[in-house]
């Protein structure tokens, strides 16, 4: 049997929709057998994902052409709705299903409750598939739609342990939710009203400077801003994924973020980007060196583990923004950002998931007390530290070469003449030792002498999964290159 | 112009803003969710005015009627659970340690403090005076009606809406139908469902008057149903009418609203997303595209896909009026 | 004079007016979800936004000659089921957030994130303590 070519794409790509569709809508009406439907739905959602990115760079896509379009039912754009496949949306949906494949392994041990169960499995399932819809829809409107299934379903994952911290922490999240997609909305309706076209290859084409396209991407742009908790909208980010359940909490911080921030950036690589100016990329960039400090800093006063994890999300996607005026001077950046978030998305998901299994086993996740069970798992400490040390980004792990990629795409910057270019290294290069400090503080506590407990015990589910997610977060590095080659299949991106 | 319109106009879009500034002004929750309804209703005349009847049948039966029935239930909601808290009952929590006007600040919300009151102005007016720059700049663009029309042959229904939501963005509508079931299993997440605060009116008045609502509101439903091909109607209008009779039949009988069973419910809610992707994936396996028709196929398979949505709307609507997850749901 | 006339007469046409009524609504729920705190007050704005961002939408399909363009209104049906869903499930929270904490106001500034938190992974914890058992069938003055 030889391997299916370029012209399986198109029934490869709506095939997904369809699968990962079909595995929610079976575990919705099923709830009985949800755990058991969302494990083989996890393994045949990852399979076809690495399938269809096997086929997608073996067909050896011509670089102009790279973008696979899907027209559902048959309908072309600009009447009907399109799917769309190419090198930014093919990188993320691997992304999404290996944390995706993680998170469900590690929650047939994690959500054990026969009745929450039925309750957690099909709101994540519905979660994966609205990511995976997200990635490839093509049209304005869609994505509105798309945006609203995972923000909704993710909402109620928060929710989920139905404490008062998880409970309120939700209601913000879904206000500061429905605001974002509302502001989203009213800019895809400006666009829309202005180009009589909602399908993003033709608002793509007739988009330029004038004020409709100036207000649709402030708004646009800040609605994502919030969903994506880019500083200074990041204020409902720390309650909502430090209380939720540690499953969710990895794909909160690791895949649904990504999510916005992804769509940001496809917006300013397509629609937007005749609206980039010097003058804006110093802004964004210096919002992102705010959300590097002041994330940090929260990092490194607050008490409880996943609270730390949460506040160096923010922290984090400071970088993404420093980024910013960076692509502006090097429009290839881009990519390297791409590759940042992906390695952070790992790294941050086995983070959290190590940090739920230490919370399971202490009953608690406050940092002061939980020396003796840190001292008495190491394998947890070490899942923390692989996974810790490529967010500081030390050499021959995934993040070392994406912050490294980064610095020296600042370096050029100051090499061109940009004065404020330094502050961008500086930031970069300050940044991953701020990061050093915050994870320093998280296994801290394993290096000093004292009593040893392992607590409660856990699942093997619970005790391997963070370490393996970790070991795949730390050789991202070895995938460098494949990814910036991937993504470089974008057309009309730089 | 036709001078008349132009008042008409200025008139109801006066009112619309006027009830929304008196909605979010309001220190008493029952009255600003009164206004909100009262809202609901005059922007289903100015869609009405916009020639989109489908949509203000939409508002007035979702907009208005089936959100305002979840506001006003919430209020007693949530008036009942303070109540709870303040008797003291030795199961409820402890009460709240922020002072006695606890149960006052449930259904009464103190005007804010002035110092919010110059930046949200500013902010809000500059949001305001942009949009209105960018929208009166825009030009007098046909959007997509051409498009639609041309391709109404091809599409299985008589009317554009239908024909757009069912079959030219089918995909859209699909979704739609996942989220309104997402937010349900969002709701029964949070536990399980909890005496609605209501009791039956006593007396004749409400039995006999449900005797005769509820099955005008079934008729209404199926109408606008299978108006829905060829006139203004469809689904989600016929979902929001019928699930306002289940929320009626609910009301009348509060305390002894009967055992649901776990598995047909749950089909039952599903029924909707399940059938229309079991379409899609057929299509997609006879190389129509995924959620395509078969020509011939596309009159009957969307009335199908109607149908049951239609169900699992109504059921969906009634199921997040009662709000918490039936009890039969984890048997 | 003239020109004047031609702009008033311009902007009064339904496809400019009803856009900028939508668009002052936006900025009036906006407003109003900065300024008030109770939950369902913001709620409440959230919902007047969106049915400016539907007006704007439905404003701008009836630009023009000829009929309005359905897609724009299939878009607002989407929308509207769209916001009831979310607004269903808003409240649901709220009410559960009431419940727990007595109160269903959100006041500004930063929570309280060194809260603790509850684990679904542990043994004891258990889901079928859901408020219908402890409210039982007693009744309760209306």
């Amino acid at each position: 049997m030889s391997p299916p070519g370029a012209e399986w794409l198109p029934a490869g790509i709506a095939g997904l929709v369809g699968l990962s569709l079909a595995v929610a809508v079976l575990a919705t009406a099923w709830p009985r057998q949800a755990h058991r439907i969302g494990l083989l739905g996890a393994l045949a959602v990852t399979a076809w994902v690495l399938v269809l990115s096997a086929v997608f760079l073996n067909a050896g896509p011509d670089p102009e052409t790279a973008a696979t379009r899907v027209a559902l039912g048959g309908w072309e754009a600009p009447l009907g709705l399109m799917l769309h496949l190419d090198g930014l949306s093919v990188t993320l949906l691997v992304l999404t299903a290996v944390v995706g494949l993680a998170t469900s392994l590690y929650s047939l041990g994690y959500v054990h409750d026969r009745i929450e169960r039925r309750q957690f499995w099909p709101l994540w399932l519905w979660l994966w598939a609205g990511l995976n819809m997200l990635f490839l829809s093509g049209d304005a409107f869609n994505l509105y739609i798309t945006l609203e299934v995972v923000s909704l379903s993710a909402v109620a994952l928060v929710a989920f342990t139905g404490t008062a911290a998880a409970v309120s922490g939700a209601v913000r999240y879904l206000l500061v939710n429905i605001l974002g997609s509302l502001s989203f909305l009213m800019g895809v309706v400006l666009l829309f009203g202005e180009h009589g076209v909602l399908d993003l290859v033709l608002l793509e084409a007739r988009t330029e400077a004038g004020p409709t396209e100036r207000m649709a991407a402030v708004l646009m742009t800040a609605g994502l801003m919030l969903k994506a908790a880019l500083f200074p909208l990041h204020v409902w980010l720390a309650p909502a994924h430090g209380s939720a359940p540690a499953p969710v909490s990895a794909v909160l911080s690791g895949l649904v973020v990504t999510g916005s921030f992804y769509l940001i950036l496809r917006l300013w690589l397509g629609v937007f980007a005749p609206l980039a100016t010097p003058a804006f990329g110093i802004l964004v960039g210096l919002l992102g060196v705010g959300a590097l400090v002041w994330g940090s800093l929260q990092a490194l006063r607050a008490g409880r583990l996943k609270s730390i994890v949460a506040y160096s999300t923010v922290a984090q996607f400071g970088y993404l923004l420093v980024a910013f005026p960076l692509m502006l001077v090097d429009p290839g950046t881009w990519r390297v950002v791409v590759f940042f978030t992906v390695v952070h998305a790992l790294a941050k998901a086995s983070v959290f998931l190590a940090a739920g299994t230490l919370q399971h086993a202490a009953g608690h996740d406050r940092l002061a007390d939980l020396g003796d069970v840190l001292r008495a798992r190491p394998r947890m400490v070490f899942a923390l530290g692989l996974a810790g040390v490529s967010l500081m980004g030390l050499p021959f792990t995934g993040g070392f070469i994406a912050k490294y990629l980064l610095l020296e795409a600042g370096l050029g910057t100051v090499l061109a003449g940009s004065v404020i270019g330094v502050l961008w290294v500086l930031a970069i290069a300050g940044g991953g030792l701020l990061a050093a400090a915050y994870v320093l503080r998280m296994v801290a506590p394993s290096f000093q002498r004292g009593r040893a407990d392992a607590g409660e015990t856990v699942s093997l589910w619970m005790d391997w999964v963070p370490l393996g997610l970790a070991t795949v977060a730390a050789l991202a590095g070895l995938a460098g290159t494949l990814t910036l080659n991937t993504l470089a299949l974008t057309p009309g991106a730089p | 112009m036709n001078g008349l319109l132009v008042l008409f106009d200025l008139v109801l879009l006066a009112g619309i803003v006027g009830v929304a500034w008196r909605c979010l002004a309001s220190t008493d929750l029952f009255r600003a969710v009164v206004l909100f309804i009262t809202f609901g209703l005059l922007l289903a005349l100015a869609w009405v005015r916009l020639e989109a009847p489908d949509i203000a049948l939409a508002e007035a039966a979702i907009g208005a009627g089936i959100t305002g029935a979840l506001l006003l239930v919430t209020l007693e909601r949530l008036r009942s659970i303070m109540a709870e808290r303040r008797s003291g009952r030795p199961h409820s929590p402890p009460p709240d340690p922020t002072g006695p006007h606890a149960l006052l600040r449930a259904l009464h919300d103190p005007l804010p403090e002035h110092r919010t009151f110059l930046p949200a102005l500013t902010f809000a007016l500059v949001v305001g005076g942009l949009l209105v720059t960018a929208l009166w700049h825009q030009p007098q663009s046909v959007g997509l009606e051409p498009v639609v029309d041309a391709h109404m042959d091809v599409s299985g229904v008589d009317h554009p809406i239908t024909a757009v939501l069912l079959n030219f963005r089918a995909y859209d509508t699909f979704l739609e139908l996942a989220i309104v079931l997402i937010a349900l299993l969002g709701a029964w997440s949070l536990g399980r469902h909890d005496l609605i605060p209501a009791r039956p009116a006593p007396g004749p008045i409400l039995p006999g008057t449900l005797r005769l609502l509820v099955p005008v509101a079934v008729v209404t439903g199926v109408y606008v149903l299978w108006a829905g091909s060829h006139a203004p109607g469809g689904a989600f209008q016929a979902g929001a009418i019928l699930g306002a009779a289940g929320i009626l039949l609910v009301l009348a009988r509060p305390r002894q609203l009967p055992m649901a069973p776990g598995g047909p419910l749950r089909l039952g809610i599903s029924a909707g997303v399940a059938l229309f992707l079991l379409v899609g994936l057929y299509g997609l396996a006879a190389g129509h595209g995924f959620l395509g028709y078969a020509e011939a196929w596309a009159y009957p398979l969307i009335i199908l896909i109607e149908v049951a949505a239609t169900l699992s709307i109504a059921l969906t609507l009634v199921a997040l009026f009662v709000a918490g997850r039936p009890a039969g749901d984890d048997a | 004079m003239n020109g004047l006339l031609e702009t008033v007469a311009h902007t009064l046409a339904p496809g400019l007016l009803y856009p900028t009524g939508g668009a002052i609504l936006f900025a009036l729920g906006l407003y109003g979800l900065i300024r008030r705190h109770h939950l369902v007050l913001r709620i409440l704005a959230l919902n007047i936004m969106g049915s400016g961002v539907f007006m704007v939408l439905l404003g701008v399909a009836a630009r023009g000659e000829g009929p309005p363009d359905p897609v724009a209104q299939a878009l607002t049906l989407t929308g509207i089921v769209v916001a009831v869903s979310a607004t269903a499930f808003a409240l649901a929270l709220v009410v559960h957030l009431t419940r727990l904490t007595g109160h269903a106001v959100m006041l500004p500034g930063p929570p309280d994130d060194d809260a603790p938190v509850e684990d679904i992974s542990r043994e004891e914890h258990h889901a079928d303590g859901g408020p219908a058992d402890r409210a039982s069938s007693e009744d309760r003055p209306a």
